[in-house]
């Protein structure tokens, strides 16, 4: 299944989306942000605005990779930070929760098989002050994966990407 | 607040071990590949002089020099088994039916006398007593194609799919047949309803091209293997084969008609070959 328009399409919109993005972030403070998800990888990225803004943005660039460098992936993500709905919010004993709602794109190469893929992401995350202008993020939830193009490398195995598959990520703002 | 940060990054740095590979690769299977049956498309060979195709004649000739027969089917308003290739049925004089699933077999019958000894309509069953009776080792794979409804009462496609599964199945046990007897289908729903009532008949998903998500979705689903359709959109070697039987699955190339593709196509051992090229094997 070679790279096809579906995928260049995703790549079109993602751009959009980013230069949207910093367009209407430049004159709001931004927080660089360093972590690692499971379909992420170790990432970098901002976000935008502040803490106390009831919408936030993130955007980060990530990559990963096994010990021997067998399996590598690269990914490029955009979520959303939201305050639950305030029927929720006599439920939620701290002011620490948050939905989260994001995409990623992650590119695969391994033994096997190169994938382009996009996992929609929709978690619940705690965010944790650590001071003024630091703090810290857990997001958990499903990922649902699409896969957008796949080249076969080897005819050893037979593989696909999880349909639905656990996502965890953490946050670290600075 | 120290103790949380830590247990939040334990979590993370176990998660980690979870997160190097998010794809699912399937476990292998061991099968045996017991040489490549060929298989008399639509009988005696799609628009052969000597027999009109998908008729209970081109069935027994396909089977008498052949390791078998794939036929179309269709199913009759009254629920009976009928070969034929396309849903629709042809205009004669003053006897218009719409299409198999819209007429009864009496209106079939009728329709049959009235077109002449030239064209004829054969049911499956008479077929799957010749293979029990008469062609003790032979198989027959069964094409079930979803149709267009050509009429409110036959509007539930998959529900009639369904009932062409069951009667399929009814019939395989009557004849004592099952493990001979295969269905290949584009639809993945009627080839699980068929799969999930029986274990001996053969559930094949069919391929216009794509050897990759074939094989993905018949992994996923548990299905026998894949009818595949030869050099028309993707070319397949030795290699795939034996990466597909190695994960227990099996494959049916159609329709092998050209000499040197028969050629070919035999050097790469699929385990069935749907050919029109019958005299190439006589």
């Amino acid at each position: 299944m070679p790279l096809n328009k579906t995928f260049k399409l995703f790549t079109v919109l993602f751009c959009v989306v980013c230069r949207s993005l910093l367009s209407t972030a430049q004159e709001t403070p931004k927080n660089i942000t360093v972590g690692y998800g499971i379909y992420d990888g170790f990432f970098l990225g901002f976000e935008s605005p502040g803490i106390n803004k009831p919408i936030l943005h993130r955007l980060n660039l990530g990559a990963q990779s096994n010990f021997k460098f067998e399996l590598f992936t690269l990914s490029a993500a955009y979520s959303v930070s939201l305050a639950p709905p305030k029927r929720f919010k006599p439920f939620l004993k701290k002011d620490i929760w948050l939905i989260n709602l994001g995409a990623s794109y992650w590119f695969q190469n391994d033994k096997y098989y190169r994938w382009h893929n996009v996992a929609f992401t929709p978690s619940v995350e705690a965010r944790f002050q650590i001071s003024q202008t630091k703090h810290l993020s857990v997001l958990l939830g499903p990922a649902f994966n699409v896969v957008l193009a796949n080249t076969r490398k080897t005819t050893e195995e037979v593989g696909w990407p999880y349909h639905v598959f656990p996502n965890l990520k953490l946050h670290f703002s600075i | 607040m120290t103790s949380r940060l830590l247990y939040v990054v334990i979590l993370a740095l176990g998660s980690m071990l979870l997160s190097c590979n998010k794809v699912n690769y399937y476990p292998g299977v061991a099968t045996n590949f017991a040489g490549t049956k060929v298989l008399g498309h639509r009988g005696y060979g799609a628009f052969n002089p000597d027999f009109q195709e998908n008729t209970f004649l081109a069935a027994n000739e396909g089977m008498r020099l052949l390791d078998g027969v794939e036929v179309d089917i269709q199913i009759s308003k009254d629920g009976s088994i009928w070969l034929a290739h396309n849903a629709e049925l042809p205009d004669c004089r003053d006897i218009k039916l719409k299409c198999f699933s819209e007429s009864t077999d009496d209106q079939i019958v009728a329709l049959d006398s009235c077109l002449g000894p030239e064209f004829v309509f054969s049911q499956l069953e008479p077929i799957f007593e010749l293979l029990a009776t008469k062609y003790p080792e032979d198989y027959i794979s069964l094409d079930v194609k979803a149709w267009a409804p050509c009429g409110v009462g036959s509007s539930d496609i998959l529900g009639m799919m369904n009932l062409v599964g069951e009667t399929v199945i009814t019939l395989a046990r009557k004849y004592g047949i099952e493990n001979r007897v295969m269905v290949e289908s584009e639809t993945a729903t009627f080839l699980q309803f068929v799969q999930k009532r029986s274990d001996d008949i053969g559930v094949y998903l069919v391929s216009f091209g794509d050897f990759e998500r074939a094989m993905q979705l018949s992994l996923e689903s548990g299905f026998t293997g894949i009818a595949f359709q030869y050099k028309e959109k993707e070319e397949i070697s030795h290699k795939e084969i034996k990466l597909l039987r190695r994960k227990g699955l099996k494959i049916q190339l159609w329709t092998v008609n050209d000499t040197n593709q028969i050629i070919e196509a035999l050097s790469i051992e699929p385990d069935f070959i749907q050919t029109d090229k019958v005299s190439y094997f006589k």
